[in-house]
């Protein structure tokens, strides 16, 4: 369960990102994750549940804006989305596919209330 | 306990090394954590621009009930990959064996395909032209290690607990231990694991992947992550393709579907069958 270990990153990016003196409560904690990150959403979700407890983001919900992955081909170059890998090309049936977009997993930005 | 790269469960991560008996931890994590600490603070500090959103709330159009609901929310622009600190420290690796003319390979395959057994082979059958170092990677016991030792090459073991995958930060640490000599190979067996381990970059050259013909023609199929993180494909245990029902040219396809890009090399460990190919690959990469 590798979303385990990226449940912590996001805890200790988060931790670090609060301005010292803050003294703030973390609500809401925004993600770019591509369809193709090879994340398990509901997986992090329940990983950042679990452990948020009694930290600075124990308040925080995760809010995820999900990334269409985006395939382009090499033999006719058409641009298509695509949900996972080992799709063909809509066009000529290639599997010779090149990833434009999809791979992302990014914490986008924190919100903090008084 | 270590915050260093977020990885979390390092409290429960230890290095053993065979030919020495010892029981490393300690010094190692304390020269690691102040170095990493500088480079985290300094970049958050660069990174996160705080940008003070007033929200009055005022819709009240009499002056007589003006309630100020003025809770302040403030948003913080991180903007910063969430793997950040292991790809940071997977570079830091990299340049470490792009400095000392290195070649890093990172092992990775499903419990019992055969990486220990292919690591035995080619450290005997290569001893004598190319200097190896090996990192073993499991969640517990030193026997990977001790096969290794046996073949009379440097090894040291990570046990990670209930650590599914090896990342950039223990790499670090393993090798503040190993000290491997100049134009050299590094072989980082992972913990066997065909999920976990594709998503961090430990700051390898090539990625090996390696399946066994008693697992399934499909498996690329099943484990996409990892087939498309790899630059080399090894089929091992052909030995035993008259008894399973495993059909390598669709294993092939399946593979290449995944990743047009990957090399693939059909072996069997016990019997030798394509180990030379395997061995010119390596040659070939490390430029001789
Ligand atoms: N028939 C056959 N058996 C093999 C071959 N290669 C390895 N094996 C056997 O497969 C079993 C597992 O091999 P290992 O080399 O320990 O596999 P591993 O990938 O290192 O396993 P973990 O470290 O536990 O993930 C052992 O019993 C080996 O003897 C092969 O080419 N043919
Ligand atoms: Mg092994
Ligand atoms: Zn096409």
């Amino acid at each position: 369960m590798h979303e385990l270990s990226i449940a912590h990153s996001l805890l200790s990016i988060i931790e670090r990102s609060v301005p010292s003196g803050n003294k703030g409560t973390v609500t809401e904690v925004h993600l770019d994750v591509g369809t193709l990150s090879a994340i398990e959403l509901d997986a992090l979700v329940f990983s950042f549940d679990i452990i948020k407890d009694k930290t600075i983001s124990s308040k925080a919900n995760l809010i995820i804006n999900s990334i269409q992955g985006k395939g382009k081909c090499r033999s006719c170059g058409s641009v298509f989305p695509i949900d996972k890998f080992g799709e063909a090309c809509p066009e000529c049936n290639s599997f010779s596919i090149d990833i434009l977009q999809g791979k992302e997993l990014k914490i986008t930005s924190i919100s903090i209330e008084d | 306990m270590c915050s260093t790269c977020g990885c979390g469960s390092d409290e429960n991560v230890s290095y053993h090394q065979p030919s020495s008996h010892k029981h490393i931890h300690e010094h190692t994590h304390e020269n690691g954590h102040s170095h990493a600490h500088e480079h985290s603070h300094d970049h958050s500090h660069e990174h996160s621009h705080q940008h003070d959103h007033h929200h009055d709330h005022s819709h009240d159009h009499s002056h007589e009930h003006k309630h100020e609901h003025s809770h302040k929310k403030t948003v913080i622009d991180v903007e910063k990959d969430i793997l950040f600190e292991n790809n940071m420290l997977a570079q830091r690796n990299r340049g470490y064996f792009a400095a000392k003319n290195m070649l890093a390979i990172n092992l990775v395959s499903s419990p019992g395909s055969g990486k220990t057994s292919l690591l035995e082979k080619t450290l005997i059958d290569l001893k004598e032209k190319l200097k190896f170092y090996v990192i073993e990677g499991d969640q517990q016991t030193t026997n990977d290690a001790d096969r290794i030792d046996a073949t009379g090459t440097k090894v040291l073991q990570i046990n990670t607990g209930k650590g599914c995958h090896l990342d950039s930060h223990m790499i670090l640490h393993a090798l503040e231990t190993l000290k491997p000599e100049n134009d050299s190979i590094l072989f980082i067996e992972n913990v066997g694991n065909l999920v976990c381990p594709a998503m961090f970059d430990l700051g390898e050259k090539e990625r090996v992947v390696i399946i066994s013909v008693t697992e399934g023609d499909d498996k690329p199929l099943k484990y996409p992550d990892m087939f498309h993180s790899s630059t080399l494909c090894i089929i091992n245990k052909t030995d035993l393709l008259p008894y399973v029902p495993f059909d390598i040219k669709k294993a092939r396809e399946n593979a290449l579907k995944i990743n047009h890009h990957l090399e693939i090399i059909e072996v069997s460990c016990t019997k030798g069958d394509g180990l030379q190919e395997w061995y010119d690959w390596l040659n070939k990469k490390v430029g001789h």
